[in-house]
């Protein structure tokens, strides 16, 4: 009697554990003792993530004022000043009430939710060509400068951590669990619908492509020129997308305009910033640790001119 | 003015979809109410454009829209849905055009394989002739390589572009013995990591330009049309990245652990690995597969209209093991996965999934995880959305709220017509496409039997039927599976199909084993509208005209 009852407990015991581990009995914590223990320091150093309820916010305030000039200096270049996007990337203000038009224009002030997940991204990965290089009062004041683009705070607010759930996004409450499968569509094999209600509604009229294009080893830009590296880790962002009037890559009619005063001239702009009629190149293009060399071969590789 | 008087040209300037233009940023005003002034001056630039210069801009950054897809931090506002209407189509075509023409997609014709197949012949062997020359090889090496070269050449005259006269190509055919069995073919250890043949060269990823301003932050994808089976190589798993693929040195690399847990660690890679390790077959969708046609039909190829989808055999430990192993609180519910990528791309992932299937990966296909798809170690849940599979994994908060980030509130959230947003989406539903035929396979034998193969998967379970229409959806015919059937996984069909030469309409329609029947695009519409980018698994058609060239249509 007394082993059946205990019996029970066991096999009721085993059933929880298979429950909670989804199919398997699991191990007591430590079972393994695989790794290392983490130490509060060590997660203090990765922790980074914010939650809406203010859990992560670090120490610190930024103003709208300070977020500005940062604004101007680190993200203006991508968001435009207003917060209107340059070329492809993101607007950051205004469009309000349109999520319902047929053209709705998503930003932080129309379209997110929570505060904290402007803080989080900005601090996680922006500057785009610098991710997570902000300190927390860059962070702070950023987010303030956001928020006052979206009309959200007013051209004197300051930001912290305390008055940080006091600041709330218009479109938090319009957002709806997953209702899925919302569509019931039978499955039915003859005479499913009348043939002479089909209309096209839309195609392609390109056809594809009937040649091939392939990278010979003739390219004009070879992979292997010592520039293209530098290229792609640090010019790409502004010199594929001629983001604030940046010659493009391989483009020889901007280069050769440019390379007219002489392939130094050129180099000596990259490397110690240029602002000319139609355009501003940053110091090095920011990257003040790239070395001089690096720079130049950049130059070459991007417009075309022999190693 | 007062800032509140300038709100309306502050509006204005952002709601024109306003775009700086090189000159503007040499004098970017300092203050903001001289911005506002200057916002306005621009609105009215914007407006002096050319008309060439406006229909160059709404093909390629039309402001109606969304996201890049599989969301992207610098594409906000990107072509996804930018899809066109009556008045922009024509726009629309031109940058389809644009684009088609600079990422040509072989047509299989055998004129035209023979033609690729020599350039990629001249081309390979120039490139690896200027390689061998730089390298100096010895004088042993130099012969294989000219053996090499030779057995690969055939006809062609060495280092040129060109192309192999039909004779000559005739002259490898029956009853003649091709020049490939009369010399000697390459050593062992040629390629000490295999790759496809120099004729398949062809079958490779592409991107679509004008979705994302850059490649960083950009998607490629799978080229469907090519692949056999329901494995797709590793090599050719759509890329998806947010700040460009990082080169992660895995003996540097760590996986932390902690939050509500009793034991936080921290794993090197050797640490993971020694856990019991599982390997399951499963998909792989970013949630903007195809997000382009919800206004109308747009891509013409089944790479660009699905091909944001593999499938792939994944090796690493349950979630539910480490989760057991570092003791989770009673209280906690949600499990935030964090990349190690400039991104630190970061997703909130419910307990139920973690405890369920969800797969830390370190192994794809038999070997170590591509760059590409996380390497050294990525979050797996299969059958829901590929973002939140996080690759380049780095930590794991155990907490007992979702954490709304970026990805989760702002991007993969699905927009109604009532203007509410359905959060936390994660299943990848039941759907289907046909690759063969498609724009890049057409039916050029002429009339006569054609086999029809494609692919079906459902991320609430397995694929219990595909049917196919080529009628446009009145007559249906269920097609048999070529492939082993699991769940979440890619399924393969087949039918065959006598055509009799008239112009068809091909759709493959899968039902999944709940019994949830993959939706027509009236269907979905009826309820999601057109802006929600995410998530559109209608069923696909395929026009198959009297030529056989195939082209992506929608009917209503």
């Amino acid at each position: 009697m007394c082993n059946s009852v205990k019996l029970f407990r066991t096999l009721l015991l085993l059933i929880s554990c298979s429950w909670s581990a989804g199919g398997f009995a699991a191990n007591a914590p430590g079972y393994y003792t695989y790794g290392k223990a983490a130490s509060a320091a060590e997660i203090a150093g990765w922790d980074i993530d914010i939650r809406p309820d203010g859990q992560g916010l670090p120490e610190g305030s930024g103003s709208v004022e300070d977020g500005e000039g940062i604004y101007e200096r680190k993200c203006a270049e991508c968001h435009g000043s207003f917060g209107e996007g340059v070329g492809q990337f993101p607007i950051l203000a205004g469009g309000n009430d349109t999520l319902t038009h047929q053209r709705p224009v998503k930003t932080v002030g129309s379209y997110w939710g929570h505060t904290s997940t402007l803080f989080d991204y900005i601090r996680r990965t922006m500057p785009f060509s610098q991710p997570a290089s902000l300190e927390d009062n860059e962070v702070y004041a950023l987010t303030a400068y956001v928020l006052y683009l979206n009309d959200i705070v007013a051209d004197d607010f300051v930001l912290d951590r305390e008055n940080f759930a006091t600041v709330q996004l218009p479109n938090r409450n319009n957002f709806v669990p997953d209702p899925r499968p919302d569509v019931d569509n039978k499955r039915c094999m003859k005479n499913c619908r009348n043939p002479a209600e089909i209309t096209i509604s839309s195609s392609v009229s390109a056809p594809p492509p009937a040649a091939l294009s392939l990278p010979t080893a003739e390219a004009a830009l070879p992979a292997d020129h010592p520039g293209a590296q530098i290229y792609e880790q640090y010019c790409m962002l502004c010199h594929k997308t001629g983001v604030a009037g940046a010659p493009m890559l391989g483009d020889k009619k901007q280069w050769d305009e440019r390379l007219a005063q002489g392939l130094a001239v050129v180099q000596k702009h990259a490397i110690e910033g240029y602002t000319g009629k139609r355009g501003v190149m940053p110091a090095k293009g920011g990257f003040a640790d790239l070395a001089d060399d690096a720079v130049r071969q950049a130059v070459k590789y991007m417009s075309g001119t022999e190693q | 003015m007062s800032r509140k008087q300038n709100d309306k040209s502050k509006t204005l300037a952002t709601e024109s979809v306003l775009r700086y233009t090189a000159a503007a940023t040499d004098a970017v005003p300092r203050s903001v109410r001289t911005r506002y002034s200057a916002a306005i001056e621009q609105v009215n630039n914007a407006n002096l454009e050319s008309p060439q210069t406006k229909t160059v801009r709404s093909g390629t950054n039309n402001n109606a829209g969304e996201t890049a897809g599989c969301t992207d931090k610098t594409a906000d506002h990107s072509a996804i849905t930018a899809q066109y209407s009556t008045t922009e189509r024509a726009d629309y075509v031109n940058a389809g055009q644009n684009f088609l023409a600079q990422n040509a997609i072989k047509v299989d014709t055998i004129t035209v394989d023979t033609i690729t197949a020599a350039t990629v012949t001249a081309a390979t062997v120039t490139a690896a002739t200027a390689r061998a020359a730089k390298a100096g090889v010895s004088a042993v090496g130099r012969r294989n390589f000219l053996l090499a070269g030779l057995g690969l050449m055939g006809g062609a005259a060495a280092g040129a572009i060109s192309v192999i006269p039909k004779a000559k190509a005739a002259s490898n055919l029956p009853p003649n013995i091709p020049s490939w069995s009369r010399t000697l073919g390459s050593g062992v250890l040629t390629n000490p990591y295999g790759k496809p043949s120099a004729f398949e060269a062809n079958v490779q990823r592409r991107t679509v330009d004008w979705l994302t301003p850059d490649r960083i932050a950009s998607i490629s994808f799978t080229p469907l049309a090519d692949l056999k089976g329901i494995i797709t190589p590793s090599g050719l798993v759509f890329e998806r990245y947010h700040a460009g693929l990082p080169e992660i040195d895995p003996h540097q690399h760590r996986l932390m652990i902690h939050g509500m847990v009793e034991r936080p660690i921290i794993l090197s890679m050797e640490d993971l690995m020694r856990f019991p390790a599982t390997s399951r077959i499963a998909f792989l969708e970013c949630p903007a597969n195809g997000g382009m046609e919800w206004r109308g039909a747009q891509m013409n190829g089944v790479q660009f209209t699905h091909g944001m989808l593999a499938c792939c055999e994944w090796t690493g430990v349950l979630l539910s093991t480490l989760l057991a192993e570092v003791g989770v609180s009673k209280q906690a519910s949600w499990i935030l996965a964090e990349g190690a990528d400039g991104a630190h791309m970061s997703r909130s992932i419910p307990m139920e999934k973690a405890m369920d299937d969800a797969l830390i990966v370190y192994a794809q296909n038999g070997e170590a995880l591509r760059p590409e798809q996380g390497y050294p170690v990525r979050l797996l849940n299969p059958g829901w959305e590929g973002n939140t599979c996080i690759k380049w994994l780095r930590r794991l908060e155990i907490g007992d709220k979702p954490w709304y980030h970026r990805e989760e509130t702002s991007k993969y959230t699905d927009l109604m017509p009532d203007g509410t947003s359905r959060e936390f989406t994660f299943v990848q539903e039941c759907n289907s496409v046909i690759t063969s035929p498609s724009p890049e396979k057409p039916m050029n034998h002429g009339k006569g039997k054609y086999w029809i193969e494609g692919l079906a998967w459902s991320g609430r379970g397995t694929i219990k039927h595909v049917d196919v229409s080529l009628d446009g959806g009145v007559t249906f015919r269920e097609a048999r599976f070529t492939s082993i059937v699991l769940p979440r996984a890619l399924t393969r069909f087949g039918l065959e199909f006598d055509w009799d030469g008239s112009p068809a309409l091909l759709q493959s329609r899968a039902t999944d084993d709940t019994g949830y029947v993959q939706p027509t695009y009236e269907q979905l519409r009826a309820v999601r509208g057109t802006n929600s980018i995410y998530h559109k698994n209608a069923i696909h058609t395929w026009k198959v005209s009297a030529t056989g060239a195939v082209q992506n249509v929608q009917l209503s």
